[in-house]
């Protein structure tokens, strides 16, 4: 490959994955309602883009497989085929392939044979009913450059898109609108340009100039199909006027595939440099702490001045910088439904699965750390949560269960959860098992409410090596999803109601790398809380203390009683516990997953932007901590893990 | 290291912890700063100073006479933190004093005498060897830097945070 080519051979892996991915998507839609046209289109789409960009690529193999997948929609898309679950299987199969075969020829090629797909796909296309058999499908072969979705060949359209009134993401609709329009042909020009479409600098309706080979209606019954479109107008455009650009950055360059919305308004970095660049903001946001405390000894006007213009632009920038990391959920969602459908066929279930809140963001970081914790819950909601369809006809519900995997925002704090319509969590089995593992005591029961009951799942040597199933059971893997989880920073609570399901909810933090905290003192030391942990500041004369059981507990004003602890304490000797806070303390009340608590502090700091750096894995084994920090005066401040804090030194 | 070993001497870095000089092979010191005292760390094992800012990370200060010799050293003002390369990742060695490199011929290597061997200690020395006037007591590195199960090793007392 030449070196031009190997320029755009990254672009060509991941813009690839989305085609296969966007296939599988419109496959699993079609499979739900075999009648929906338009899913057959994005399938076919898809394979179309994917034979351009292949044979652009000089990927032989994988252009000729992906010809074929699209001569075989063409025939689904005409309605010469029936859409029965042996086409969505064998498409399935072919995008795997594909996947596999775009991993070969990258890499050298060879050692992957698509030729019994290839002619499974043959031999189902040749099955089509004779109705419509005057038309041919596009024999036409691999068009040998890259320009295939937007060769000079089409008409030119001028489509004006006017959103309903009172649409409330107007970028977003537009977006969806300009990805569509891409797909289907090639977009040459938008009024306003695109940068002002994504900022939402238009009224109601934007215009696209627009080359395609489809008719103006196909075009406007695609925009219509996007929700909150209220209409469209497609006129036919002179096409001389566009006809030289075209020529001169169509041709044999390997990108012309990709549509051009693409380039306008995305750029891929690598990971690499998002990282350095986030450490170097790190490093910025301690300089200017630094710089404050100096500014703070000289006190110079102009200093501060100066100062208070760094710190604008250095939050901003770092608030951009952590944009830039971050990432839909969908990313990783994406892959799930495939998986829940195979899972659920090869274990004899039913299931309906739905998912929401795919456009929240995480950190790219977490994001990347959350997909297998995520699999082994939907794994288990599918083994163990969910019944037979036999079982679940013989308790009153439906035959197919539903699964839901939700993701929401909460102030700094992501929420994801799963949850299934299965028969739930006995804790009385639980209880039992944990017994005979040895986890707890059998005549413990008493102080473990049900919440214990049910997060003993999470406790490693909870479940053993009875496994019936290809699956692992409810409990293997628990312990290494909660693991996994707080080592992000997050929690994990199980809610679970006997016959009526059970619902994981884990909880995560929106980024790794700068947060906001509570700084404090307890002698020489500052602490740090992580922000998001702490409810409420008060004066020791704010709150009621009183004591239970001899241990000081806080009364919240809802009538709460929280559990109350010195600072001091916890992170001195075991042995000098439980006594009250001192006259001059403040108390912070924390909440983590969902215990409150009250900490009482000698010294308030306050609060700050911390840069997170990681403790050496010498301090692995420690309860408490989360991490540390370097203040502004160079000293190192620990992070309090708030999950884990009040277990200190115990 | 294959390459000092084929040419018959190992450098080491000299420094001392009381009236004894210890060596720590060259290959496993980044760096030597001088002694700032640490951020105590709540819980963590008795032989480990705390936490220092080390150019924005931060690494963990071990200190070495307590994990050798039993007993914390005094602070003077020659006092250095040897940052060290371990297995898991940078650790800062708490010492008197640390000046030289040392060559030292392969063949000058002893094995330290087992009666001066603790339990603690038996580990940690690779050997002995003569340089000058001094007897160096050399390190394992593998065995001195503390990985991370040591913490699980050791007893999970406390630091003097609470004062």
């Amino acid at each position: 490959m030449s070196d031009d080519m190997s320029a755009y051979k990254d672009v060509f892996l991941s813009e690839s994955a989305e085609y296969v991915q966007s296939i599988t998507d419109g496959l699993l839609a079609l499979e739900n309602d075999p009648n929906d046209l338009e899913p057959v289109e994005t399938v076919f789409r898809g394979a179309h883009s994917l034979k351009g960009m292949a044979a652009a690529m000089g990927y032989e193999k994988t252009a000729e497989l992906t010809h074929k997948m699209e001569g075989l929609m063409d025939t689904v898309r005409k309605r010469e085929q029936a859409v029965d679950a042996e086409l969505i299987d064998l498409m399935l199969q072919a995008a795997d392939a594909v996947r596999d075969l775009i991993a070969d020829e990258s890499s050298g090629g060879g050692s992957f044979d698509a030729a019994p797909v290839v002619e499974a796909l043959l031999a189902r296309t040749a099955r089509r009913s004779e109705k419509g058999g005057a038309h041919d499908t596009d024999t036409g072969g691999v068009p040998a450059s890259g320009a295939a979705s937007g060769g000079a060949a089409g008409d030119v359209m001028r489509v004006t898109v006017t959103l309903e009134e009172g649409c409330v993401l107007k970028a977003v609709r537009a977006y969806m609108a300009l990805k569509r329009l891409g797909h289907m042909g090639e977009i040459l020009e938008t009024e306003p340009d695109a940068r002002a479409i994504e900022d939402e600098r238009f009224d109601r309706s934007f215009v696209v100039i627009f080359r395609t080979r489809e008719p103006a209606e196909a075009v406007s019954r695609a925009l219509l199909a996007i929700s909150e479109i209220e209409n469209v107008e497609v006129t036919m455009e002179s096409r001389s006027r566009y006809d030289t650009s075209v020529e001169s950055t169509g041709g044999t360059r390997a990108h012309a595939a990709v549509p051009k919305l693409a380039e306008a308004q995305t750029v891929r970095v690598s990971i690499g440099h998002l990282d350095s660049m986030v450490n170097l903001v790190g490093e910025l946001v301690i300089v200017r702490a630094r710089l404050e405390r100096i500014a703070r000894q000289i006190q110079d006007p102009e200093l501060a001045e100066a100062l208070d213009a760094l710190q604008q632009i250095s939050s901003d920038l770092q608030h951009e910088v952590m944009q830039t990391r971050m990432v839909p959920v969908g990313n990783i969602f994406n892959r799930f439904p495939r998986m829940v459908r195979d899972l659920a066929r090869d274990l004899g279930r039913q299931v309906e699965f739905q998912m929401s809140g795919l456009d929240i963001e995480l950190d790219r970081t977490v994001l990347d750390e959350i997909g297998d914790p995520i699999v082994h819950l939907l794994r288990n909601a599918i083994d163990h949560g969910v019944e037979p369809p036999a079982e679940r006809t013989a308790a009153g519900k439906p035959e197919k269960g539903t699964i839901r995997l939700a993701a929401e925002r909460d102030r700094e704090q992501v929420r994801i959860i799963v949850s299934d319509d299965g028969h739930g969590m006995d804790p009385d089995k639980i209880w039992s098992k944990a017994v005979e593992r040895g986890l707890v005591r059998e005549d413990e029961r008493d102080s473990y409410t049900l919440a214990d009951i049910l997060m003993l799942t999470c406790e490693p040597g909870f479940s053993t090596a009875e496994v019936a199933t290809p699956v692992s059971g409810r409990g293997v893997g628990m312990d290494v999803v909660k693991g996994k989880i707080e080592y992000l920073g997050g929690s994990v609570a199980i809610h679970s109601t006997p016959g009526a399901g059970c619902e994981i909810v884990l909880t995560l933090p929106l980024t790794l790398a700068i947060i906001q905290a509570l700084l404090f003192g307890c002698a020489e030391q500052v602490y740090a809380l992580p922000l998001s942990a702490v409810s409420e500041v008060l004066a020791r004369d704010d709150v009621t203390l009183k004591t239970v059981d001899g241990q000081p507990v806080a009364v919240l004003r809802d009538g709460g009683v929280a559990p109350l602890f010195r600072l001091d304490e916890v992170v001195g000797a075991a042995e000098r516990r439980g006594r009250m806070p001192d006259e001059h303390d403040h108390i912070v009340l924390t909440e983590s997953g969902e215990t409150a608590r009250a900490l009482a502090v000698e010294r308030l700091v306050g609060r700050q932007e911390i840069v997170i750096k990681p403790l050496s894995p010498l301090f692995r084994n420690l309860r408490g901590l989360g991490g540390a920090t370097v203040l502004g005066d160079g000293r190192v401040a620990l992070i309090l893990d708030p999950r884990t804090l009040f277990e200190m030194g115990v | 290291m294959e390459d000092t070993a084929t040419t018959g001497y190992r450098q080491y870095v000299l420094f001392r912890l009381g009236d004894e000089d210890y060596g720590l092979p060259i290959e496993h010191v980044q760096s030597i700063i001088r002694y700032e005292p640490a951020t105590p760390v709540p819980h963590a094992p008795d032989a480990v100073e705390g936490v220092i800012n080390l150019r924005g990370q931060v690494i963990p200060v071990v200190d070495l006479a307590r994990r050798l010799r039993g007993r914390a050293l005094e602070r003077s003002p020659s006092a250095r933190i040897i940052v060290a390369e371990g297995e898991s990742g940078l650790v800062g060695l708490a010492v008197d004093s640390a000046s030289e490199v040392a060559t030292v011929p392969l063949t000058d290597i002893q094995p330290a005498p087992e009666s001066v061997l603790t339990e603690d200690t038996l580990d940690v020395f690779e050997g002995v060897a003569g340089y000058g006037e001094r007897l160096v007591i050399l390190l394992d590195p593998a065995k001195a830097l503390p990985a991370a199960t040591y913490a699980l090793k050791s007893r999970d007392e406390e630091v003097d945070a609470d004062v």
